[in-house]
C-alpha cells in the first residue's frame, strides 16, 4: 500500500499542488499529448486516475459511505483546477463522473457503492443517455420506452450525441415509463448495462474530426429493476436534480480548462503586443465564468438546491468559450492547416468550443429560462 | 431582390451548377478529401464549359461570369482552385492570393503541377518558386501545400483586386447555402410542438443572416463594377478589401447562425452545413486573417486621404441594367 507524505495533505488545495509538483516527473507518461486521438486521450486519463487513486489522491469530494474519502463539492472542484494548472488537462470521464455520479449519490446509494469507485479510478467509463432524434431541446418528447418485466425493465429505442458511448460499461439512460403523452411525468432514471446483449452503438464523425459522440440503439436490453435510479415515473425530477452538477460542476471544469489554454497560447505568443488585447479579452470572459461558477461550486457544497439561476452560468460560459477561443485561434498563426500535433488539438478545440452554445441545453433554451423562470417573463404565445 | 449580374452570366453558371449538383454536389468535398484526384471531375466539367476561357479582366460580361461561377462554386464548396484560375495574370498563370511580406505560404490545391503566380493584399506580385509538403493534420490538408515565393518587380493591384473579388464571390455561394439550409432546417426540425423558426428568437435569427448575406451580395455587385472601371487597380484593391471585410463579417454571423440553429446536427459529417463550415475557413483565414484585411484596409484609405471611399458614390450605376455590362 502506498504511504502518503505525511507532509502533503491532498485534501487541501496547497498539499495537492505540492504534491503534483513532486510526482510531476514520474507522470509524464500519463499526460495526454496533442497528437492523442479521443480514444488515446482516455486511456491516458484512465490510467491517471487509476495512478492517483493508488497513492490516496482522488475520491476528496465524494462521500466516504460510496467509496470517497468525504468532502465536498469545493474538494472536486479543486481537484480539477490542479489537475489542469498541472498539463494535465481535463480528465474525458469528468463530465460524466459528476452528473451521474450525483444522480446515483442521492438516488441510488447502493449502486453508488458499487460503481462510483471504479469511475473514481478510471476503470470504468460512463455515458449519460437522454438525448434522442426527436428529443433534443424538447427532452420531455423522448420516446425510449422501458416496460415492466419479471426480469426487470426492457428497454426500447434510441439515443444519440451521447459521449464516449463506444468506450462507456454504464450508460444513465432517461426512458418513458409513463404513457406516449406523458412528457415529463412518465420518465424514469436507469443504470443501464453497455455490454449487455440489444445494446449497439455507432460513434458519429464530426467536425472537430473525432468521433466525439454516438448513437446507442436499445432494442430490447433487459435492466434489472434494483437499476433502476430514482422511482418509477421520478426520471424528470432525477434529471432536474443532475443537471445541477451539469452547470455546476461543468462550467467548473471548463474555466480550468480555458484558463491552461489561455496560459499555454500566451507562452507561445511570438508578438505580445499586437495580442494582448485579444488574450486580455479572453481571460476576461474566462474569469467571469471561474468567479460565476466558483460561487455556483460553493452553494453546492453548502447543500443548497440550484434553481434557473444557473442557466446564467451555462450563458456565461457558451460566451466565454467562443471568445476565448477565438483568441487562442487569432494568435496561433499555425491554426489552419499546419500538421503540428499542437495546432491540430487547437482546431480541434476550436470546433468543440462552436458546440458551447449547442449541447447541455442550448443558448435559446437557456435564455427563455432565464426571462420566464428567473425574470417571470411572459412565455411566448402560443400560435396555430 | 433583383440579381443584376448579366442574364448570360448567370445561365453560364446554371450549366456548371446542375453539372456540378448531378456529380454529387458537396459529396465532391468528401469524395476529395479521402482520395485527391477525385477533383479531376470537377475541373472536366468547368472546361468542357468554357470556363478556363473567360477573361474577366479584359470584358465585363466575362467578369460577371467569372463571379456566377465562383458563387456557385463556393455553394458546395467545390475543391477545386476555381478563384485562382480565374486570376490568371498577363502570363496567363493561375494566381494565388498570399499574405503581405511572408515567403513561406500556404496554398490550397498547390499539388496541382502549375506554373503559378501569387499576389498579395497590397498588390505585390511573385512567383512561385517552390513547393513543400503536402500538409497533413486536417481533413482539407490533403489538397493544401506550402509555396515559397519570391517577388516580382511589378505591382499588380488588379490583379489583386480581382482575386479577393472573385474570393468573396465564392463565400457568397457558400453563405446564402448555408443560409438557404438553416431556413429549412428550422422549418423541418420541430421541438415543443413547433417548427425551429416559429420561435421569434430563432426567426430574428435567420434574419440577421439574411440582412447580412444581403448586404454582403450588394457590395459584391459594386466591387464588380469597381474592378472593371479601374484600369490600374489601386483603388479597386481598397473596395475589394472593404468586400472582403464585410464577407468575413458576415461569414460569423452566418455560419454561427447555422450551427446554432442546426444544434448538434449541424456538427456530424453527414450534413452539408458541416462541410461548408470546415471548407470556408479557408478563404476566411487565408491570405490574411480579417484584423489584418480591415488594418491593411484602414492604411489603404487614410494613405488615400479618404478620396478612394468617396469614389463609389459618383458612379453611374443605372436601375435596371447591369451593374456591369454596358
Amino acid at each position: 500500500m502506498y504511504q502518503a507524505n505525511p507532509t502533503l495533505d491532498v485534501s487541501t488545495e496547497a498539499g495537492l499542488d505540492a504534491w503534483l509538483a513532486v510526482h510531476a516527473s514520474e507522470m509524464t507518461s500519463l499526460r495526454a499529448d496533442s497528437s492523442d486521438d479521443l480514444n488515446a486521450r482516455v486511456a491516458k486519463d484512465r490510467a491517471l486516475l487509476g495512478y492517483l487513486t493508488d497513492r490516496g489522491v482522488t475520491g476528496w469530494g465524494w462521500p466516504i459511505e460510496y467509496g470517497g474519502r468525504g468532502g465536498t463539492e469545493v474538494h472536486r472542484a479543486v481537484f480539477y483546477d490542479q489537475l489542469t494548472r498541472h498539463g494535465f488537462g481535463m480528465p474525458e470521464c469528468a463530465p460524466g463522473l459528476e452528473v451521474l455520479g450525483s444522480a446515483l449519490a442521492k438516488y441510488a446509494p447502493t449502486l453508488a457503492a458499487k460503481y462510483l469507485t471504479d469511475m473514481l479510478s478510471g476503470r470504468s467509463i460512463w455515458c449519460q443517455g437522454f438525448s434522442e432524434p426527436e428529443a433534443g431541446s424538447d427532452l420531455a418528447a423522448l420516446r425510449t420506452t422501458a416496460t415492466r418485466v419479471d426480469a426487470g425493465w426492457i428497454i426500447k429505442g434510441q439515443k444519440v450525441w451521447t459521449s464516449l458511448a463506444h468506450l462507456a460499461s454504464w450508460c444513465g439512460l432517461l426512458a418513458r415509463t409513463g404513457p406516449p403523452n406523458s412528457r415529463h411525468r412518465g420518465l424514469t432514471l436507469f443504470w443501464a448495462d453497455m455490454r449487455e446483449p440489444g445494446v449497439s452503438v455507432r460513434p458519429l464523425r464530426t467536425l472537430s474530426g473525432e468521433d466525439d459522440f454516438c448513437e446507442v440503439f436499445f432494442d430490447g436490453t433487459v435492466v434489472p429493476d434494483d437499476h433502476r435510479v430514482g422511482g418509477v415515473d421520478e426520471g424528470w425530477d432525477v434529471a432536474m436534480h443532475l443537471l445541477q452538477f451539469e452547470r455546476g460542476m461543468w462550467a467548473w471544469q471548463r474555466q480550468a480548462i480555458m484558463h491552461a489554454a489561455l496560459e499555454d497560447a500566451i507562452t507561445r505568443l511570438r508578438d505580445p503586443a499586437t495580442h494582448s488585447a485579444a488574450i486580455a479579452r479572453a481571460y476576461l470572459a474566462a474569469a467571469a465564468v471561474r468567479s460565476r461558477s466558483r460561487s455556483t461550486v460553493e452553494r453546492l457544497a453548502r447543500g443548497e438546491t440550484l434553481g434557473p439561476e444557473v442557466s446564467a452560468d451555462k450563458l456565461l460560459l457558451g460566451q466565454a468559450e467562443h471568445i476565448v477561443y477565438d483568441a487562442i485561434r487569432s494568435v496561433s498563426p499555425g491554426f489552419e492547416l499546419s500538421s503540428s500535433p499542437n495546432d491540430s488539438a487547437l482546431r480541434r478545440e476550436w470546433f468543440y468550443s462552436r458546440a458551447a452554445t449547442v449541447y447541455g441545453g442550448s443558448a435559446d433554451i437557456q435564455r427563455n429560462i432565464v426571462a420566464q423562470r428567473v425574470l417571470g417573463l411572459p412565455r411566448e404565445m402560443n400560435y396555430a | 431582390m433583383n440579381r443584376i449580374l448579366a442574364d448570360e452570366a448567370l445561365a453560364l453558371a446554371a450549366v456548371v451548377r446542375d453539372q456540378v449538383l448531378a456529380a454529387g454536389g458537396v459529396d465532391l468535398l468528401r469524395s476529395a478529401v479521402r482520395r485527391p484526384e477525385n477533383r479531376d471531375k470537377i475541373n472536366s466539367i468547368f472546361d468542357a464549359a468554357g470556363v478556363w476561357g473567360l477573361q474577366p479582366l479584359d470584358d465585363g460580361l466575362e467578369l460577371e461570369a467569372a463571379a456566377a461561377i465562383c458563387e456557385i462554386s463556393g455553394e458546395f464548396a467545390l475543391p477545386y482552385p476555381v478563384v485562382e484560375r480565374l486570376t490568371r495574370d498577363r502570363h496567363d498563370c493561375p494566381t494565388l492570393l498570399v499574405p503581405t511580406a511572408a515567403k513561406r505560404c500556404i496554398g490550397v490545391h498547390v499539388d496541382y503541377d502549375w506554373a503559378w503566380s501569387a499576389v498579395d493584399l497590397t498588390g505585390q506580385s511573385y512567383e512561385v518558386i517552390g513547393r513543400g509538403q503536402s500538409l497533413f493534420g486536417t481533413r482539407i490538408a490533403p489538397l493544401a501545400g506550402e509555396v515559397f515565393i519570391r517577388p516580382r518587380a511589378e505591382q499588380q493591384p488588379r490583379l489583386a483586386a480581382l482575386g479577393v473579388t472573385l474570393q468573396c464571390w465564392w463565400l457568397v455561394g457558400l453563405l446564402r447555402k448555408a443560409l438557404a439550409d438553416t431556413i429549412k432546417y428550422s422549418g423541418e426540425r420541430n421541438q415543443f410542438g413547433r417548427p425551429l423558426r416559429a420561435f421569434q428568437a430563432v426567426a430574428f435569427g435567420i434574419a440577421d443572416m439574411t440582412v447580412a448575406v444581403e448586404g454582403l451580395e450588394e457590395m459584391a455587385k459594386y466591387t464588380l463594377w469597381s474592378v472593371r472601371e479601374d484600369d490600374h487597380g489601386s483603388s479597386a484593391l481598397v473596395d475589394s478589401l472593404a468586400l472582403r471585410t464585410i464577407a468575413l463579417e458576415a461569414s460569423d454571423i452566418v455560419l454561427r447562425g447555422a450551427h446554432q440553429y442546426h444544434g448538434a446536427m449541424g456538427f456530424t459529417d453527414e450534413v452539408d452545413i458541416s462541410w461548408l463550415s470546415l471548407a470556408s475557413q479557408l478563404p476566411r483565414r487565408l491570405p490574411e486573417t480579417e484584423s489584418a484585411t480591415r488594418d491593411l484596409l484602414a492604411s489603404m484609405i487614410s494613405a488615400s486621404e479618404f478620396e478612394v471611399m468617396r469614389r463609389g458614390r459618383t458612379s453611374a450605376a443605372v436601375e435596371g441594367e447591369s451593374l456591369v455590362s454596358g
